[in-house]
């Protein structure tokens, strides 16, 4: 019999059409970006945050079409507060096409890992590296977050102009020495200037075991008028207990590494009345704050902290820059050239050198909330 | 026209559409039905095996609580000392692993004893800010709250805090959430997640140690936002680029929610291998219904493609039969029928091929030329004797028109058509064709209508044969009639010659007895001998009139005419006994006819009539009677015995003789059919009668009753005006042109040369004579430039006239010659006529017809 002749490339044409149907349901490559920063461990709640800042907006993006119609895909490694793992995951990540890095989440795992973008020539954002270690650098590091030099500048003025001490003593971590060391030095110095006179300096790691209660004490034999804490939130809460438990009222001062959640739910009436300078108060309200902080709380179901509202900052920062091309070493070019970019808390510039220009306020703690120190 | 599908594409179209299709819709269906029900079961068993889960996380939490609520009242009732609290949390802990601190707090919120103990912990104030709220201190007394996941400041892994009031007393015990890893790990789960979320979300135990980093957060709502099973607590999600779908189902204790993710292509493996095998079936057996269906249709198609072919070369002609095994029974039938067909259908056409050969053979058998017409005069038929008379091939003939072919019957063309177009009946007509050699045709025309076609069959009969021998006959039926009349002719012949003889003997005896004949005695002669002369020319015009053989020449003339021409030649051959009436209308009877052939059918009827009184008579019976002859109009209002339309000359010819029988009138106008006797009558008379009255459109009838006589009355069409009735009526008057010039007589016979001459000479004119015609031509090729014209006899010894006028056009082209015959105008003279001969003069000549044809001659 003959084979029905227009029936063979009929059927030939439909299978065409589906093949390129489905073909055509293939959607352009997304654009791989990464986040790095510590997710376990100690150090864990500044790192979750941040990935969560990232995911939200990665995700907001991504819901209104991507960058240029091509989606975001975000990578995520927990650098676990180790440099060396920090460095495989990073490389790990710019292997798989990551054009650039939203991290690390503090000082020393940036600075640990910058060598590697910078020769990689891809951009790291840090959302909350504040050392003063990396002003002024022209490399491939950015940070969303300001220099804690301003901090130090901001605090030391408030303390010599308002407190009147002489003197004060320091307790610090060095497990994250690349920002508590220069904080301190830098601080002081500013206060030496002041004829505030450093009267005890007592380092740590909080990576070895430690009594707190112990630290306290030694810190406030010294007699100080004032005790500053360069610590984590958890630590910096469990001092301040501990100073507090051992009757001490000294006036107490904190770097905003301290300004974590869990500061406030092991600091108890320990925290009242601290003072540290940083340029973000959660308890304050605004149109773009309230809509990230809606958003968050929803998609995580918890309040944001700093280190989320940065990391979500940098990630938008950086899905904006990628709109006109996702070359990796184009990226700080396009960033600098922008230089003043919408936050979700408002407006912030970021300079020639990649850091952030913010306005930096002192702030407290009353009823167990930060809000910002009237002076 | 819309092109109609072919059986195969209808079969295909149906297979497809009536088997293919509600089989692979069907298939599809059942696969897809049974895929789901299996999903949906595979799905229900991740969903027992989270509930079994939940279970399990329940009641490991449930230990916790009660614990906790044992610890607090033992502390609280005082059963456990103040200074042993601490070594009583420590001993709990120890005992009771899922805990990894307990703390009471007092009143204050401050850290009063904990386990393990530390002067970091004890003296602590946590019951202020958000902690309080953390872990919802103060709601109500002996009831349990668990607080969100958090990092522990002790072990620095996620923990959960529960906590129970007693009086002023908080009692805290952190669990540690190992344990609950615990019971996820035994969960034995392939590339899938088991998980535990807090009430807040958060990851709190996870089958894989890196779904716990970074406290993942899963809302419940996220979860039940992808819901997109039919299950109630299952929900899709993707995971990078892996769609996966998880069960979910909440634990009581602690608000928690334990959940179980798989990739989709692990939990419904099985279902996936089910939908290959179903496919990889479906797929078989489409193809398996492909094939039946192709063969189905091999087994269909292709004896009917074999069927098709075959009544194609039938249609072609080709009858050979070869017995075909079809496969099944209907088709087998359809060839034995069809084949049974053919054999009836090739012995139909063997018979009507035998037919139409058989009449083709009869139809070519016909000498006579045979054409059938259609309506428009184009041939479609014909046989041999039409090919041979055209002498051309096939296709020169058919399809051609007929007046084509056949010239001679152009001038018939409308006559014809018009007998089709009106389906008229047969009619028939003579031809004379002269081109070349003249032939006579008889032509017969009979419309044919077959169906709805029209036409008409012609046939052609060469008679020139037939009538030059009917000619023949009626020329010795003339002489037969002549030698009838012999006697009367000597009579008259004998009175006129008496009447000559008579008169120049008494001349001659006046002139011998010296007697002088007076001018007016001479002139009285003349006149009696010109009278006679006369007589005797008319005498011998009307017998010779009879006797010539010639062609039918029709014209109109006056039948009274005839009726006396033919009784003064009859009335002195009549025998004495019969009495002779005539009776004619005064008026012109004009008829349009042959009048020669008109006067011999009146004469052959008197002479029957003359016979039927005399010689038919019985011997010893009384000879005579009466014969009349009568004249008269007719018609059918008038006449019964007419029977179509118009008016008729009626010429009744009748006896008082014999008369005749009815059985005899049957037969009287047969060929050779007489009842004289021997010697009498040759039996051809009254056939000759009646076939030139019936071609004269005419009619007889005849009465008769024996010993009483017969009558028989000759009908002839009237005819309305007199087209060539002109009476040659000799100028007595001698009113004659007269001329100049020299005129050439060439005759053998000496009477014809003087008298010529002198009439000639009377007219004015010079004249030279011959007698020979030899001497005739030297003496024209001496004169021919003075020779005005040649007064040439028809019939001379030497060179006949005709070829004696071609030397002299030899010698002058423009000859002038007067041709004289003592015959009358026949073929002959109209060929020399035509050759170019100026005129012709009948002999006996006298002084005006010669006058005037010498000057019409020379005048012309």
């Amino acid at each position: 019999m003959e084979i029905n002749r227009p029936l063979l490339p009929t059927l030939f044409v439909i299978f065409l059409l589906v093949l390129s149907l489905f073909s055509s349901c293939t959607l352009s490559d997304p654009v791989t970006i990464g986040f790095s920063g510590t997710l376990t461990g100690k150090f864990a709640e500044a790192g979750i945050s941040g990935r969560s800042g990232v995911l939200l907006a990665v995700e907001q993006v991504n819901r209104k079409g991507g960058i240029r119609g091509r989606k975001v895909k975000l990578l995520v490694h927990d650098d676990q507060n180790d440099p060396v793992r920090a460095l495989r995951s990073d490389k790990e990540m710019i292997d798989r096409g990551a054009v650039a890095v939203i991290g690390h989440m503090s000082s020393t795992m940036s600075l640990a890992v910058l060598p590697l973008f910078n020769r990689e020539k891809v951009l790291l954002i840090s959302p909350a590296a504040g050392t003063r270690s990396l002003d002024d650098r022209d490399d491939y590091f950015v940070r969303v977050d300001c220099s804690s030099t301003e901090e130090v500048n901001v605090l030391t003025g408030f303390i010599t102009g308002h407190q009147q001490i002489s003197s004060i003593a320091f307790l610090y971590d060095i497990s994250n020495n690349c920002y508590t060391s220069n904080y301190l030095k830098h601080c002081s110095a500013v206060l030496a200037e002041h004829n505030v006179v450093t009267k005890k300096v007592i380092a740590y790691d909080s990576r070895q075991e430690f009594s707190y209660y112990d630290l306290a004490e030694a810190v406030l034999a010294s007699k100080a008028d004032g005790l500053f804490i360069l610590a984590d939130p958890q630590d910096s809460a469990l001092f301040c207990q501990q100073v507090r438990k051992i009757g001490s009222t000294v006036p107490l001062y904190l770097s905003s590494w301290a300004q974590g959640k869990s500061f406030l739910i092991y600091g108890g009436e320990a925290v009242e009345g601290v003072v540290l300078a940083h340029t973000y108060i959660p308890s304050e309200e605004g149109c773009h704050y309230d809509n990230f902080r809606t958003d968050f709380i929803e998609r995580f179901n918890r309040e944001p902290d700093f280190t989320a509202l940065y990391a979500y900052d940098a990630a938008h920062i950086l899905c904006e820059i990628l709109k006109d091309g996702d070359d990796p070493v184009r990226l700080k070019e396009r960033l600098i050239r922008i230089s003043r970019f919408k936050g979700a808390d408002g407006e912030f510039t970021i300079n020639r050198f990649g850091d952030a220009q913010r306005n930096v306020r002192l702030i407290t703690v009353r009823k167990g909330m930060f809000r910002e120190l009237a002076e | 026209m819309k092109k109609k599908p072919t059986l195969k594409q209808i079969l295909i179209i149906s297979f497809l559409f009536g088997i293919v299709l509600p089989a692979f819709s069907f298939s599809a269906f059942m696969v897809v039905f049974f895929s789901k029900k299996m999903e949906k079961e595979v799905v229900g068993r991740n969903f027992l095996l989270t509930e079994s889960l939940a279970g399990e996380i329940d009641l490991f939490m449930a230990e916790p609580e009660r614990i906790i609520a044992h610890i607090s009242n033992s502390i609280d009732s005082g059963l456990v000392a103040p200074k042993s609290v601490d070594q009583y949390l420590q001993h709990t802990i120890e005992c009771y692993q899922y805990f990894e601190s307990i703390q009471v707090l007092d009143r204050d919120g401050v850290v009063a004893f904990a386990a393990p103990g530390s002067k970091d912990i004890i003296g602590n104030s946590v019951l202020t800010g958000s902690f309080k709220n953390f872990i919802r201190l103060g709601d109500e007394e002996k009831k349990h709250y668990f607080s969100p996941a958090f990092y522990s400041i002790f072990s620095h892994k996620t923990t959960m805090a529960i906590s129970y009031r007693i009086g002023e007393k908080v009692f805290i015990g952190y669990l540690n959430l190992q344990f609950m890893q615990r019971i996820i790990n035994r969960i034995n789960i392939v590339d899938g997640d088991a998980f535990v979320l807090d009430k807040a979300g958060i990851v709190i135990a996870h089958n894989n140690i890196k779904g716990l980093e970074g406290r993942q957060y899963f809302s419940e709502q996220r979860i039940r936002g992808n819901r997109k099973s039919s299950h109630p607590r299952t929900y899709n999600f993707i995971r990078d680029g892996v769609p996966f779908l998880g069960c979910f189902q909440y634990a009581a204790n602690g608000n928690m929610i334990v959940v179980l993710a798989q990739p989709e292509s692990v939990i419904f493996d099985s279902v996936t291998v089910l939908k290959y095998y179903a496919l990889f079936g479906l797929i078989a057996m489409l193809f398996l219904v492909l094939l039946f269906g192709v063969g189905i249709l091999l087994i269909i198609i292709r004896p009917l493609n074999r069927l098709v072919v075959k009544t194609h070369d039938v249609a072609r002609g080709d009858y050979s039969i070869e017995h075909e095994r079809t496969g099944y029974r209907e088709l087998e039938t359809i060839w034995k029928n069809y084949e049974e067909m053919i054999r009836s259908v090739k012995s139909r056409e063997d018979d009507l091929r035998w037919t139409q050969n058989y009449l083709r053979s009869i139809f070519n058998a016909q000498d006579s030329i045979l054409v059938a017409l259609l309506e428009n005069g184009e041939i479609v038929q014909f046989n041999d004797a039409a090919l041979e008379y055209v002498g051309k091939k096939e296709e020169h003939i058919k399809k051609r028109y007929f007046w084509d072919v056949f010239p001679f019957l152009k001038h018939r063309k409308k006559e014809i058509l018009q007998s089709i177009d009106i389906r008229n009946a047969s009619f028939h007509f003579d031809i004379l064709f002269t081109e070349g050699e003249s032939r006579y045709f008889s032509v017969n025309c009979y419309p044919i209508h077959f169906e709805k076609q029209q036409g008409a069959l012609i046939r052609i009969d060469d008679v020139t044969e037939g009538k030059r021998q009917e000619s023949q006959l009626l020329q010795m039926h003339k002489m037969e009639t002549i030698g009838t009349l012999a006697g009367g002719f000597a009579h008259d012949m004998n009175n006129i010659m008496t009447g000559i003889m008579g008169t120049l003997s008494l001349m001659d005896m006046q002139m011998q007895a010296g007697h002088s004949i007076t001018p007016q005695k001479l002139k009285q002669y003349v006149d009696i001998m010109s009278e006679t002369g006369e007589r005797a020319s008319d005498i011998l015009q009307q017998l010779l009139s009879i006797s010539r053989g010639h062609k039918v020449s029709l014209s109109s003339f006056n039948l009274a005419e005839v009726i006396k021409n033919v009784v003064s030649i009859f009335r002195n051959t009549l025998d004495k006994s019969i009495s002779l009436t005539v009776d004619f209308a005064k008026e012109n009877a004009l008829v349009m006819a042959d009048k020669g052939q008109i006067e011999q059918v009146l004469l052959n009827l008197c002479v029957n009539g003359a016979h039927a009184m005399t010689i038919m008579r019985p011997d010893g019976a009384k000879w005579g009677g009466v014969l009349g002859i009568r004249l008269t109009r007719s018609s059918a209002q008038k006449d019964p015995e007419i029977e179509g339309e118009g008016e008729y000359w009626k010429l009744e010819i009748s006896d008082t003789g014999i008369g005749m029988d009815h059985d005899l009138m049957q037969k009287i106008f047969d060929p050779f059919f007489t009842t004289k006797k021997k010697g009498e009558g040759t039996g051809l008379g009254l056939s000759m009668v009646y076939t030139i009255v019936t071609k004269h459109e005419g009619f007889l009838k005849v009465d008769s009753h024996p010993g009483e006589g017969t009558r028989i009355s000759l009908f002839l069409p009237s005819c309305v005006k007199s087209e060539s009735l002109s009476t040659e009526v000799e100028d007595r008057n001698l009113v004659y042109p007269r001329g100049e010039g020299l005129i050439l007589v060439i005759d053998d016979e000496k009477v014809m040369v003087d008298i010529a001459k002198d009439i000639l000479i009377g007219c004015g004119y010079n004249v030279i004579t011959s007698q020979s015609a030899t001497e005739g031509l030297a003496l024209y090729s001496r004169k021919w430039r003075t020779v005005k014209a040649v007064l040439l006899d028809m019939s001379m010894p030497e060179i006949s006239g005709r070829d004696l006028f071609r030397k002299m056009k030899e010698i002058n082209s423009d000859v002038k010659v007067l041709l004289a015959s003592g015959f009358q105008k026949d073929k002959r003279v109209l060929e020399l006529l035509n050759e170019g001969v100026k005129g012709f003069v009948q002999k006996p000549i006298t002084f005006t017809k010669l006058a005037h044809a010498i000057d019409a001659v020379i005048n012309e």
